[in-house]
């Protein structure tokens, strides 16, 4: 028996010998890989970024999403560059008269004469995607040119001084200028052309811009009634920057009072930020 | 894949067990953090650094439609964030040093309703961005954006900036309960009021109660909110004449001009030798102010605070304007530039604002003349140190 056992047996036993090695691979395998992929989560799970909240914020479909019937659709590659209204022609533009704090503070450390300027910077904040139509308008603003008048602006310096300000019935002292000058900014960013667009009332008989990053005098074409076109391109290999359209309406007779900027507005394509 | 061996991890409320702590503004100077970290590892600053908070300076690009922050550092700023991206190495440095960044989204703007939905999608978007750049906390100033933050939100932590104007126990209930708010910085009209505090701690012991220390502001300023709101909308007020532009400023300058010690005695600046009785009180940290601040000036602050906390020598070698930065200005000279240990003695005491719980707004200058009396001292003295000459003050000092 034993012998014709023993005969019998070894194909049996080869198989489950055979079995049981591969039997032993396999669980090695499958340990191996439980201990790396454990190994790998422990490591990679583990790098808490904050105490508080281990995963970080995350974004999800709240009430402004859902019930608004918001959608955020978005590309992440979009930016958020800014347009800057600034009308520098009119007197209180310039920051630098406005020497109230400046007397003030400097005695202190000269620096401090900066912490009142943050606001050369203002700008309303929009998204370039589309054009933008400014509702602002020149000659709505132009009045505040009245404030010139202030000229005794230096006497901030003196407290209770406001009584000075009795002048300000002046408001009809205003003369329109011969011409007038508009500013929008948007940021330069290399190989892109801006498009600038002016809407003019009166007899306007040219437009021109003039930018903050070179000498270039930007001619506007006539397209038609009030609309004024002009482009700049941004030389490659400029430096992202802030850049300053000052828009200039005039004409050639020197009228005092024929023209003015009702609107400027500018073209940029998708900016990556 | 579940990590097995992991242990979960438990997230206690993060004021809770820590001892009271400092949050600082941020300058983008990285020797400015270089300081900040030093200042941390010396063993004579009892209480430590832990948070430092900015925004966007304006000079940015990258904005959501809003300005952020209420103000902006212009001298530290030349240009160097132009972008969040921009933002991430800060945020690296500090939380590689154990500081957490909190970005100032307290700008009194985001409580306009239109401007807000305008601006949801850029709002949402940029708040990821944030996230994504390491950002876990924020400090909001409006109610509708802090509900923005917590509906369209998960993992973030949100504080309630003084813009949020939080001076009763109920709007901090509210903040808490329904805005998912962490931390709140009541308006530091509050600092005294230890009814508020105890009420406070009592009420809400999870929330973080964070106190503003120095504000220039002065005592229930009467102009207060159209300040912020002038100074918040950024892009608007360009549109305004310098003369309604600085409005608040003047008048709060005047208030001070009638009276300068009366307004020092009045403004709740919480001196550094008072931090450890306010640590007593459960108070969890200490916010100081200077993102526009020039920065020998804001170390030498957070120097005065951080060593002064326990050294009172240290914080009464300062003068008075290192407090209360309103002072720097000249008309005040003699009284911005008082060593705090010439007038320490006239200055109103801790302690009676902690027994008597004086409720301040409510009552200052009629039923309760504490701090009035104590203003006649100061008078007093400043009178007196101008007739004695300059001679004297310079053998003095």
């Amino acid at each position: 028996m034993l012998r014709r056992k023993g005969r019998q047996v070894p194909y049996p036993v080869r198989q489950v010998n055979d079995m049981a090695r591969t039997f032993s691979r396999l669980k090695k395998l499958l340990f191996a890989f439980l201990s790396l992929s454990i190994l790998h989560t422990s490591i990679t799970q583990d790098l808490v970024l904050d105490n508080n909240h281990p995963d970080g914020p995350k974004a999800k479909e709240g009430k402004y999403s859902k019930a608004l019937g918001l959608k955020f659709s978005l590309q992440p590659e979009k930016a958020f560059a800014w347009v800057e209204w600034s009308w520098p022609n009119s007197g209180w533009s310039n920051y630098g008269n406005y020497g109230a704090y400046t007397d003030v503070y400097n005695n202190t450390y000269g620096n401090y004469v900066n912490w009142n300027a943050n606001y050369s910077n203002a700008g309303a904040w929009e998204n370039h995607t589309q054009w933008e139509n400014h509702t602002e308008t020149w000659s709505q603003y132009s009045n505040w040119t009245a404030y010139s008048n202030y000229s005794n602006y230096s006497n901030y310096g003196d407290w209770g001084a406001y009584s000075n300000y009795s002048n300000y019935s002046n408001w009809n002292n205003w003369t329109p200028p011969p011409s007038v000058v508009a500013s929008v900014q948007t940021v330069a960013f290399p190989n892109t052309t801006i498009q600038i667009t002016a809407t003019t009332t009166g007899t306007t008989t040219s437009v021109t811009a003039t930018n903050t990053l070179n000498s270039t005098v930007i001619p506007f074409t006539n397209t038609g009634g009030n609309t004024w076109v002009g482009s700049f391109t941004i030389p490659a290999g400029t430096t992202v920057q802030p850049i300053t359209f000052y828009v200039t309406a005039g004409n050639s007779s020197g009228s005092s009072n024929a023209v003015a900027i009702t609107n400027v507005k500018h073209f940029q394509n998708v900016i990556t930020r | 894949m579940i990590n097995i061996f992991k242990k979960k991890q438990k997230f206690p409320p993060k004021n809770q067990t820590q001892e009271l702590y400092y949050s600082v503004p941020l300058l983008f100077d990285y020797g400015y953090i270089q300081e900040l970290i030093r200042l941390n590892s010396q063993d004579k600053a009892k209480y430590k650094i832990r948070s430092v908070y900015n925004s966007l300076p304006v000079t940015s690009y990258a904005k959501s439609g809003h300005e952020h922050g209420r103000s902006v550092n212009l001298q530290e700023d030349s240009g160097k964030i132009r972008t969040l991206e921009d933002l991430r190495p800060y945020i690296k440095e500090l939380s590689d040093n154990g500081l957490t960044f909190i970005y100032l989204m307290n700008n009194i703007s985001t409580v306009s309703l239109y401007d807000f939905e305008s601006n949801i999608p850029q709002l949402k978007q940029f708040v990821e961005h944030l996230a994504d750049i390491g950002v876990r906390s924020i400090t909001v100033g409006s109610q509708l954006l802090a509900d923005f933050l917590k509906e369209e939100f998960s993992g973030l932590a949100v504080n309630a900036s003084t813009m949020m104007d939080i001076r009763s126990i109920n709007q901090a209930k509210y903040a808490s309960e329904n805005l998912g708010i962490s931390n709140i910085i009541p308006t530091s009209d509050l600092n005294k009021d230890f009814a508020f505090i105890e009420s406070f701690k009592k009420l809400l012991p999870d929330v973080g109660l964070e106190l503003m220390a120095d504000e220039g502001c002065i005592f229930c300023c009467p102009t207060k909110n159209i300040h912020y709101a002038l100074f918040g909308k950024q892009e608007n007020i360009h549109k305004c004449s310098p003369l309604f532009r600085e409005f608040p400023k003047f008048i709060c300058d005047q208030i001070t001009f009638k009276s300068p010690a009366i307004q020092m005695v009045l403004n709740r600046i919480i001196y550094p030798w008072e931090i450890p009785d306010y640590e007593k009180m459960g108070v969890n940290s200490i916010k100081l102010v200077g993102r526009d601040h020039p920065k020998p000036e804001l170390i030498n602050k957070i120097k005065a605070y951080m060593f002064g906390a326990t050294d009172p020598e240290y914080a009464l070698n300062e003068f008075y304007n290192t407090y209360n930065s309103r002072f720097m200005n000249k008309v005040f000279h003699p009284y911005g530039t008082l060593k705090m240990k010439e007038i320490f003695e006239s200055l109103p005491k801790l302690d009676y604002f902690m027994d008597n719980k004086p409720q301040c707004a409510a009552q200052c200058g009629v039923a309760c003349k504490y701090c009035f009396h104590k203003a006649e001292q100061i008078e007093n003295y400043v009178a007196e140190k101008r007739q004695a000459g300059p001679l004297s003050c310079a053998a003095g000092e």
